[in-house]
């Protein structure tokens, strides 16, 4: 574990990191380019990758209820209630891939600005490959379809 | 048309109409949609009646869709629950929960009795959510995975939140970021220049948007100008990106401002304006403060959007908030300003921060280059070093690993 928060690890080393870092999800990365780091490791970044950051998605899945279940349309009973914000959101989220490979570009814009800020605020520390494009970048709206790139990932 | 081709075409009619939200008895008793079916399909088939659509169709499609989210769910390595609350039209509460890792699917929603919810059933319901996922994948769920929570802000949600993680039932709860990104804009906006900032462009905005002759001559003088300047926008707090467009769209709308108003007082064009609003917009400070706080409030929209997104990873949160200290850094503020700003940032931060957020960032390949930002930075909200902080969560969820 010391070794990886220090980054000692060959395959954690910063070039070996700049080739591969763009080409999957965190915890695909881990699994396709973890050479020799312990399964206990793995496993540990497996799992915490599989967090999510927000509750957005929670908010963004009542929006499809209301649409159905609204003022005019308010004896729907519970339980076709559910099953229709079911079939609508879940439909939705399963059109995001296509088998088990999920359409997502590893890189997104929104990134990239993060990345750009973090590497002005890092003196010494050049953005690379990612901050091309970021630097004069003001808000933009994520576009992810424009990248149109596309991660394997091995469950979800 | 066979019986069999006949129930095909009503089961994909039902799952379109279903998946776009249409009501179950859609277009069964028009006569232009029945000329419509029969032209395309043909006379044989109709449109199933509504009660067939709300009872028979309904549970076949919910049962399809269901399926393949609980396949998907039974084979994922963790997992995260996501779950928040609505007040539906008839004023009922109702909470949603998700499950994904971390692209999350919709699992149920429960309605919580009462006209003030508390977090004792709201704990029980998530707990049976538990069990519904556990049951879905023949009890094997529970045994292989490690799981986080994550909610809003309300007391009820944190109350729950920290009831859920006391009981061991998660191995990490913790607030959303997007929501404290959200929170943090709305704070950063009621400092006296954002302030400042804020008034001077409503004013301009509903001027120039809101009343009909200085809006007829902002507009003819938007149209000569290439290209075309956004139309003005007003700040929407209920929008989490609303903060940014106010400002942004007022500077680009500067030139054409400043045109209308020298026009008029050359008599070009047949208005007077007000003469405390041509100084307002001649002053240069003015527009100094509004260009200085739209980058900050830019950047907050920008990483609210980031942040907001399913596929975000969890990692994203703790390189946000080093991103959004960074971008202060390179401004020219004042220095109290910009302490306050800190406070701010480092106060919003500890409100959602885990051992969780900060592991991750560390183990992810994005970020290896800013492990020194972390270790430098003044906004994180913990006092251990963070080898000990990534130490004490790797040994939490090895612990809840070996314990499932």
């Amino acid at each position: 574990m010391t070794q990886a928060i220090l980054g000692t690890f060959p395959f954690l080393r910063e070039p070996a990191v700049l080739q591969t870092r763009q080409l999957s999800l965190p915890h695909v990365w881990w699994e396709l380019h973890a050479d020799g780091a312990p399964s206990e490791l793995r496993a540990v970044a497996a799992q915490i990758f599989s967090l999510a950051p927000t509750s957005a998605a929670a908010e963004r899945s009542f929006k499809p209820r209301s649409r159905v279940h609204n003022k005019t349309r308010n004896r729907l009973s519970d339980n076709n209630d559910d099953k229709s914000q079911e079939i609508i959101f879940n439909k939705r989220q399963a059109r995001r891939f296509n088998g088990d490979v999920l359409l997502q570009p590893r890189t997104t814009r929104m990134e990239a600005h993060v990345l750009d800020r973090l590497s002005r605020g890092s003196p010494g520390v050049e953005g690379g490959d990612l901050c091309v494009g970021a630097a004069s970048t003001r808000w933009r709206r994520w576009q992810p379809e424009r990248d149109g790139r596309v991660a394997r990932l091995a469950l979800l | 048309m066979s019986a069999e081709r006949a129930e095909a075409v009503s089961m994909a009619y039902a799952e379109a109409v279903f998946a776009s939200g249409g009501k179950f008895g859609y277009c069964t008793n028009e006569k232009e949609w029945g000329a419509f079916w029969a032209m395309l399909i043909g006379p044989e088939w109709r449109p199933p009646l509504r009660h067939i659509m709300s009872e028979k169709y309904m549970n076949l499609v919910f049962h399809k869709v269901d399926g393949g989210v609980r396949a998907v769910l039974g084979s994922v390595i963790g997992g995260c629950y996501q779950y928040d609350g609505w007040t539906g039209p008839n004023g009922e509460q109702v909470f949603s929960v998700l499950f994904g890792a971390p692209l999350p699917f919709y699992l149920s929603s429960f309605r919580i009795s009462g006209r003030r919810e508390s977090a004792d059933p709201l704990v029980a319901k998530v707990k049976e959510q538990l069990l519904l996922v556990e049951c879905a994948t023949d009890g094997s769920w529970q045994r292989r995975h490690d799981t986080g929570f994550v909610t809003d802000w309300p007391n009820v949600n944190r109350s729950a939140r920290t009831k859920l993680l006391e009981a061991d039932a998660f191995s990490f709860a913790y607030g959303c970021a997007a929501h404290a990104m959200s929170n943090l804009c709305r704070g950063i906006v009621k400092l006296p220049s954002v302030l400042l900032a804020v008034a001077f462009c409503t004013m301009l905005s509903k001027f120039f948007h809101g009343h009909h002759l200085p809006r007829v001559h902002f507009i003819k003088e938007q149209e000569k100008e290439t290209p075309r300047p956004t139309a003005m926008k007003l700040f929407l707090p209920t929008r989490w990106t609303g903060a940014a467009r106010l400002p942004t769209s007022t500077l680009k709308n500067r030139g054409t401002i400043t045109t209308v108003l020298f026009k008029s007082k050359q008599r070009a064009i047949d208005m007077d304006f007000p003469t405390s609003l041509f100084d307002a917009v001649m002053d240069n400070d003015n527009w100094d403060n509004v260009a200085q706080w739209e980058l900050v409030l830019c950047t907050l929209a920008s990483i609210t959007n980031y942040l907001q997104a399913d596929t975000t990873p969890l990692s994203g949160v703790h390189a946000s908030f080093l991103s959004l200290e960074a971008s202060l850094m390179t401004k020219t503020f004042l220095a109290a300003v910009r302490d306050q700003v800190r406070s701010f940032i480092k106060a919003r931060y500890a409100t959602i921060v885990t051992l969780a957020h900060v592991f991750a960032f560390f183990l992810h390949p994005l970020f290896v280059q800013f492990r020194e930002a972390s270790r430098a930075s003044a906004v994180k909200p913990y006092s251990e070093m963070d080898a000990a902080v990534c130490m004490d969560a790797a040994k939490r969820l090895v612990r809840a690993t070996s314990e499932a």
